[in-house]
């Protein structure tokens, strides 16, 4: 581990944690978001569809 | 499909909002946020970790609400925002035990210990991912449903245990500092930095926590919609 003045130098672990974390929930939105946008093409697909020519 | 994209716009803008709020808690805790006595600047993950695990115990709360709701009413707009705690609760159980991890290591020297706290929270984890595992192999409908519910009352009950965990047993994992008997040990200002990151995962948690469940209605709606047009 590297050392830091006798002590271990926190930044790596620091960055590390919040990095990971908000990769996740970040990526997690982005996929939600992602999806909602597919769903709605899908909807209006299907409504196009149904609807009378 | 006008009102639908005034929806679409309106959840982007709420997301970017409850975002920001939660980049600015971030930012301050690292930036501002006094130096811990004992730990030095590596204590400051507990403005990350602590939040993510509350919010975690929430989402099983809310999973216990929806779950009871299925339950009794029989719905499934119920059952899929009990999905979607299941997965907003998993996410965050994971982020909780990641970090956990992190902030383990140069403080205990270790980077896991089957202790109680620790050994209850990746329960937590597993009892999440086998109500998902489950959900996800069963064929949708409301017997689906009602043993999912089942499964989300069981999840609940892991909470207090967790919680009680630092108490009942010896353990690696500092005790209560918030929430204790006497008031807290936490010096104030940690402790009103640590309230708005915890408030900021919150509302962080719900969008994504209302963002799915709606998502997963329109999902439930369009293959209604799609079985009826064949």
């Amino acid at each position: 581990m590297p050392d830091f003045g006798g002590r271990t130098d926190p930044t790596p672990f620091i960055a590390a944690a919040y990095c990971i974390g908000i990769f996740l929930i970040a990526g997690y939105g982005l996929i939600q978001l992602r999806f909602r946008k597919k769903l709605r093409a899908l909807e209006m697909a299907l409504n196009e569809g149904d609807s009378p020519r | 499909m006008i009102d639908a994209k005034k929806q679409d716009r309106l959840t982007f803008g709420i997301g970017l909002a409850v975002l920001l709020f939660a980049s600015f808690s971030w930012f301050y805790a690292l930036r501002f946020a006094p130096s811990d006595e004992a730990q030095g600047e590596v204590y400051r993950i507990m403005y990350f970790h602590v939040p993510s695990a509350i919010t975690a115990f929430l989402s099983s709360f809310i999973l216990l609400f929806f779950s009871l709701w299925t339950l009794f009413k029989r719905s499934s707009v119920a059952a899929s925002w009990s999905k979607a705690c299941a997965e907003v609760g998993f996410m965050y159980t994971a982020i909780t035990l990641i970090t956990g991890s992190i902030w383990g290591r140069p403080t205990w020297g270790v980077w896991w210990e089957w202790d109680a706290r620790l050994t209850t929270t990746l329960i937590l984890a597993l009892l999440y991912a086998g109500y998902l595992i489950f959900t996800n192999s069963m064929a949708p409908g409301p017997q689906r449903d009602r043993m999912a519910a089942a499964l989300g009352l069981i999840i609940a009950i892991d909470i207090p245990i967790i919680y009680k965990s630092v108490e009942w047993w010896r353990t690696l994992h500092q005790p209560p500092s918030l929430l204790r008997s006497g008031g807290s040990t936490m010096d104030p200002e940690m402790r009103s930095i640590l309230f708005l990151c915890m408030f900021a995962m919150f509302f962080l948690a719900g969008w994504l926590l209302w963002l799915r469940a709606i998502n997963l209605q329109l999902q439930a709606k369009i293959e209604e919609q799609s079985h009826q047009a064949r």
